[in-house]
């Protein structure tokens, strides 16, 4: 009669502990409250600034504090578990095998070898196996991440396995059935193979456990020295100093800089160290619990018979017969063999076909080829079409005036051109005018295109114009005291049309009615609005708008953004500094789904268009518009830099990108335009071809087999491949120099039809009184100094902590005429405040006197904290104080790094009108000893009252337009 | 006998100097790996031959000028490594003893006669000790310190221990509690569970059947029998020990050898593109090699000795042709 079995206590608390942690392991991202890279420096609590570290249990968004950079401690250790598992589940899986070979040949052999596995086995218990895992992993750590660290793990934790299994070996090799199987005939290999591995076997489990826990602990030990899984990330905190930071949590990595955390913060070590206590203690009692079954002399418990069970039936069932079969006729079993592993391979090609995210094209509404100033809303400037191979100028089109954004261009292969002066020219694919209408204002940036072919332009009056593709306007949508569009319309599939007026974003429906209208930034931004494929958002930059409610959206799990865009898979990311974040909405939340981050020092400074690939590598542009040319980066999704094409073009656009990744590249260089074409990681552009008389790219589209490319100077080049022919016959075949294009005045056909009935009754207007009612052109002049901080230092009202003070009479507040930056910039005129233990300041004001803002005015400047000491922890903020006591806040900025200086530069329109003072104000934050901080330059830029000068728009003539383009004025200049 | 002696004190020799040699390799290649892969550092120069350098060294000392530490006011390799040795030494020292008397003290208390067996209450403790490595014990009782401090202002921020620092007083408390609590509950379990296993042996109730005392039969009867395995838990405990010196006194900032390496070793936090160069302390060769064979030999010396006392202490072992702690 079996008797019940005793209750293995460490087994089931082993496997319950065991299981909690992989449970951890699995969801603890999705558990985790916090993005665990998210920094909160600072945070307001009652009224007050509290900065980090926060303690625990102190505040319930940090339930386990903070680390110094304010990083969320639970977050980062329930993220940390899963790669940390990962990594010591390889390690104690190669561990095992290397362990059990070893010890199976030890424990075997009595010979020469034999005794030299022995000492093998006595030397790698003896050496501590730390120091082992520290050399192996500093030699290959970085190179090598992350087999680096299971090389130097692995390379002597084996000695415990081998121990135990060469005891196990010794122990079976007297039994007398071994001495049997030798006697009946069997290699020593079968007899290792067949019987002792199978007394081994029942061993593993308890091993395996064991070892993962002695490499957690291992694991820990390196990252509390500094050596982790992910490798090291170095942070640029100044121009010339970088610090080495963590980057994605790991157990290991969260207990290293222990010596910044540990009396300030000794939380953070606490509860990692908890965490691996906890994971090894579970694995230590998994195997506890399973020695004693393997060693005990009761039968053995249901899962080993069921293993047995499953062994026989394999062998029965599956093994023998192909065994046998394999012996009655080698030849159909190879060809068998064969057929399985082409069957195989092929379906597993299949499902790696069907998993594999396609790169999901973002569609412009009505199937359009190029429907805004980036393609398609979703910005992603793919183009599922072949690209141009060997370049040529097809034809180009001159235009008085220059261009305000980049074309359009429709389904049928229409092109839409905006100019400056507010000319909306329609031209056909061969290049020939269709159609010109005009706009009561200078164009701003790139028609749009509805699902239904209808053009969307905005003007320099804040107005958005729409018209059919035949020209004709259908209504026009002004805000009374409107700012100035500041950039171009994009249109989704809802034909709802969103742009920006100066930091507002507009949106407006297919019937010309406005539907929200919100203050997205403080200050003029000039961004392309975004929208997230299902068109649920729009992106402006930094900004996430909900595009039903024009509501800004914050996401409390993603981290502070510099720039919001759409990847080729679909999926949306977040870009801060050098960060990448893939995200999806569900169910009202954002959840990270991928994370990279690249090395700084691959290109000082952040891109303007970035972009990830469907494989999760990214591509950045920077666009030459300060001192450096222009660059396209390639990373792979680990963020190693594959390659860095530079072009000689300051500044530069990118036009799109082909089936083939093929990148095309617009710029100026030097005296003139030029377009190159680069592949994905080449260094090297393909071919790079001059655009001759004209030297600034307004815009950039990428259409099959064609880019075209808008400039400055009014010029729009259709730019094909040398085999196509697309132009007509009777053309001359050369690209128009500057001066040919100033002989070719083209012809105002300028053709306004009565316009349509429209719902609105303020816009049937006959054709005579839309000519009337052409307002003139308002040219806003060059902006002046209207107040500058530094002359006007003694001026100001200057407080320090309350008290008022002279601009002479403080050795706290310098003024420095040239201020030379670390690596050589100069600033004209510094106000720099001196910090120091001395007097404990907190507060420094510069108020100027009342001044009257205008619309055009803007504020300028620079700032940050000066100085080589790291420690700086200042809150930098602007506001308006009206005279009747109101404050409105403009501009706001807590800075944590010496050295670093952040520029200013925005609107003061939404003060326009208004008199009262400007403000200064630094705050610190905590003690920052020996530290500078500094306002550089700060100024107001504005104009005097723009006078209205009338520069007329030609009267429209209501002519009709000829269909055949041959009888149309000479606008076309053909190319070969 | 006199031959088994040598042949260790020989074979010790060869390991130390092999240790050595590995230490400066590493510690060489280390630092130029670093340069390659860093991108603060990154340089783009050959890594020279280690032989030069390593000659260089053992000529140095030879000489009698041993190599200069950098950013050590002008302190030698040995002066630092002499003045480090001490501070560990005694702090191993005090630990091992620590660990080695509580560990039996407690493994005997642990090891109960009527049935023979090992102390419930010893199992749970011993198993959670094993999980709970040095720098987890320091950081368990610094975290308690500062909790104190915050619990009891009228300590206006005195601590009954100091959390860190160098003294041969209350310094010492919490590294050795924290260096000495694996090892001893290790020693504890094992001196428990091997103890218990004699008692179930014949001789044991012989000797109870002559009237010995349990007592009597647990000192001097059975303790000597467990001596070979127990020099050999010993030795395992003073390797445990060595391991975890790095990181405890790298807690506590213990200026001994552990910290004195854990400085060498550690990556450095910041760096400047003024400077441009990695830090000449950082994975210094001849710093390196010099602390790492010091402990090296403290292993391969405590390994010895106990393979020697286990040979002296087992007469069969004694007469096995092969000898030795890892005899068949």
């Amino acid at each position: 009669m079996r008797t019940k079995p005793r209750l293995n206590l460490p087994l089931v608390l082993g496997l319950f502990i065991v299981g909690f942690s992989l449970t951890l392991a699995f969801a603890g991202p999705s558990l985790a409250p916090r993005n665990p890279l998210e920094e909160t420096r600072v945070m307001q609590v009652d009224g007050k600034f509290v900065s980090a570290p926060f303690p625990p249990f102190t505040y319930p968004e940090y339930p386990l504090g903070t680390d110094g950079w304010g990083r969320d401690v639970l977050s980062q250790v329930l993220w940390a578990l899963r790669p940390t598992l990962i990594l010591t589940g390889y390690v104690a899986a190669l561990r095992l095998l290397i362990g059990t070979v070893i010890g199976l040949l030890a424990g075997w052999n009595k010979n020469a070898f034999g005794s030299f596995l022995n000492g093998l086995i006595g030397a790698a218990l003896s050496i501590p196996t730390l120091l082992v895992a520290l050399a192996v992993v500093a030699l290959t750590g970085d190179i090598w991440q992350p087999w680096g660290f299971v090389l130097g793990l692995s390379i002597t934790g084996w000695a415990d396995s081998a121990r135990l299994v060469r005891e196990q070996t010794r122990v079976a090799r007297e039994q007398s059935f071994i001495e049997a199987s030798r006697s009946l005939g069997q290699s020593n290999w079968a007899i290792v193979f067949n019987h002792i591995l199978r007394l081994v076997l029942p061993y593993v489990w308890m091993l395996l456990a064991l070892e993962i826990s002695s490499t957690i602990l291992l694991t820990a030990g390196l990252g509390f020295l500094g050596y982790y899984v992910g490798g090291e990330v170095w942070v640029w905190i100044s121009d010339t100093t970088a610090t080495r930071l963590r980057g994605m949590p790991e157990l290991g990595q969260l207990l290293s800089g222990v010596n910044e955390d540990i009396y300030v913060s000794p939380w953070k070590l606490f509860a990692s160290g908890t965490f691996v206590f906890i994971t090894v203690l579970g694995f230590n009692l998994l195997g506890e619990g399973l020695r004693r079954v393997a060693s005990s002399g009761s039968p053995s418990p249901r899962f080993f018979d069921l293993f047995l069970r499953l062994r026989w039936g394999l062998e029965e069932w599956l093994i023998l017969p192909v065994k046998k079969s394999a012996k009655a006729s080698p030849f159909a079993f190879t060809v068998l063999v064969i057929g399985l592993l082409a069957v195989i391979i092929g379906i597993f090609n299949q499902v790696k076909t069907l998993t594999e995210t396609q790169v999901k094209p973002a569609q412009s509404p009505g199937g359009h080829l190029w429907s805004s100033q980036y393609g398609s809303p979703s910005a992603t400037l793919f183009v599922n079409a072949p690209g141009i191979e060997s370049p040529k100028v097809m034809w180009a089109f001159s235009e008085a005036q220059g261009f305000s954004g980049g074309p359009a261009v429709a389904a049928d292969g229409s092109v839409y051109v905006l100019t400056m002066n507010g000319s909306l020219h329609a031209l056909n694919p061969d290049g020939s005018l269709k159609w010109t209408s005009s706009i009561r204002a200078g164009g701003v940036g790139a028609p749009g295109l509805d699902a239904e072919g209808n053009i969307y332009v905005t003007d320099m009056r804040g107005g958005l114009t729409s018209f059919t593709s035949t020209g004709e306007e259908r209504w026009y949508l002004e805000i009374p005291d409107s700012f100035e569009a500041t950039s171009g319309p994009v249109i989704g599939n809802n034909k709802v049309a969103y742009y920006m007026v100066t930091g507002n974003i507009r949106a407006a429906s297919s019937t010309g009615t406005l539907l929200w209208d919100t203050a997205a930034f403080s200050r003029r931004v000039t961004f392309t609005p975004i929208l997230s494929p299902d068109e649920s958002f729009i992106f402006l930059r930094n900004a996430v708008i909900d595009a039903t409610s024009g509501e800004i959206l914050e996401f409390e799990s993603l981290p502070p953004t510099e720039q919001f865009l759409v990847g080729q898979s679909g999926l949306l990311y977040a870009r801060i500094e050098n960060k990448m974040t893939g995200w999806e909405y569900i169910d009202g939340k954002a959840e990270q789904r991928s994370y990279m981050e690249w090395s700084r020092t691959a290109f000082f400074g952040f891109p303007g268009m970035a972009g990830v690939f469907v494989d999760g590598g990214m591509w950045l542009h920077y666009s030459g518009e300060g001192t450096e040319d222009s660059s396209l980066l390639w990373l792979d999704k680990k963020g190693n830099m594959l390659n860095r094409a530079q072009f000689p073009y300051r500044p530069s656009v990118i036009g799109g990108m082909d089936e083939n990744f093929v990148f095309y590249i617009c710029g100026t260089r030097g005296d003139h335009a030029e377009c190159s074409a680069v592949e994905k990681g080449a260094r090297e552009s393909k071919w790079s071809l001059p655009l001759e008389g004209s030297v600034g790219i307004s815009g950039v589209a990428l259409i099959p087999g064609q880019l075209y490319v808008a400039s400055e100077e009014g010029m729009l080049y259709a730019i094909g491949d040398q085999t196509s022919t697309v132009m007509p016959s009777n053309t001359s075949m050369q690209t128009p120099t500057k001066t040919e294009i100033a002989s070719i005045e083209p012809a105002r056909t300028a053709a306004i039809s009565p316009t349509s009935p429209s719902p609105n009754p303020s816009f049937t207007q006959s054709a005579n009184q839309i000519e009337s009612s052409i307002p003139a052109v308002t040219v806003v002049p060059e902006k002046t100094v209207i107040f500058d901080f530094f002359d006007n230092y003694c001026n100001l009202e200057i407080r320090i902590d309350g008290d008022q003070i002279t601009c002479q009479d403080n050795d706290i507040i310098a003024r420095e005429e040239i201020g030379l930056f670390e690596t050589g910039t100069f600033f004209g005129k510094i106000i720099s405040i001196r910090l120091s233990e001395d007097r404990l300041i907190s507060r420094v004001v510069l108020r100027t006197s009342a001044i009257k803002f205008s619309a055009y005015d803007t504020l300028e400047g620079y700032a940050g904290c000066l100085g080589n000491a790291h420690g700086c922890s200042i809150l930098f903020r602007i506001y308006f104080a009206g005279e009747d006591n109101e404050i409105i806040e403009l501009w706001v900025i807590g800075e944590f790094f010496d050295g670093r200086i952040t520029e200013i530069d925005f609107s003061l329109s939404s003060i326009a009108g208004r008199t009262g003072s400007l403000v200064l104000q630094m705050d610190t934050l905590n003690i920052s000893n020996e530290n500078r901080a500094a306002w550089i330059n700060p100024r107001i830029m504005g104009c005097p009252e723009p006078a209205p000068s009338s520069t007329e728009v030609p009267a429209p003539m209501v002519t009709e337009i000829p269909v055949s383009p041959l009888a149309v004025t000479s606008t076309i200049t053909p190319v070969p | 006998m006199l031959a088994f002696i040598v042949k260790r004190i020989a074979g010790m020799a060869i390991l130390i100097a092999g240790v050595n040699f590995l230490a400066f390799s590493y510690a060489h290649y280390g630092r130029y790996a670093q340069m390659e892969n860093n991108p603060i550092f990154a340089r783009q120069e050959e890594t020279p031959p280690v032989l030069p350098f390593y000659l260089e060294y053992i000529n140095a000392f030879r000489n009698g000028e041993p190599p200069p530490v950098p950013n050590a006011a002008g302190m030698t390799v040995l002066d630092v490594v002499d003045s480090a040795a001490n501070a560990s030494f005694g702090l191993l020292g005090i630990a091992f003893s620590a660990s080695l008397l509580f560990g039996v003290f407690l493994g005997m208390r642990a090891a109960k006669t009527n049935p023979p067996r090992v102390s419930r209450w010893l199992i749970p403790i011993s198993t959670m000790s094993l999980a709970m490595p040095g720098f987890y014990v320091g950081a368990v009782l610094i975290t308690l310190s500062v909790l104190y401090l915050f619990l009891t202002p009228s300590s206006k921020g005195d601590l009954p221990f100091p959390l860190g620092g160098f003294g041969w007083d209350s310094h010492l408390v919490f590294p050795v509690i924290a260096l000495s609590f694996r090892p001893t509950l290790q020693i504890a379990q094992m001196t428990a569970s091997l103890l218990s296993d004699e008692f179930h042996k014949t001789y044991v109730t012989v000797a109870r059947g002559l009237g010995h005392s349990w007592r009597l039969v647990k000192i001097k009867t059975a303790l000597r029998n467990i001596y070979v395995p127990m020099f050999q838990v010993i030795a395992s405990s003073m390797s445990l020990m060595i391991g975890e010196l790095i990181l405890v006194e790298w807690l506590f900032g213990w200026p001994g050898l552990g910290r004195q390496l854990a400085l060498s070793i550690q990556p450095p936090q910041t760096a400047t593109i003024a400077g441009g160069v990695l830090p000449s302390a950082y994975l210094h060769a001849p710093t390196v090699a010099t602390v790492v064979t010091v402990l090296g030999a403290i292993l391969i010396i405590s390994n010895t000795a106990a393979g020697i006392l286990t040979y002296f202490s087992d007469p069969r072992l004694r007469t096995h042709p092969h000898g030795g702690v890892n005899a068949d």
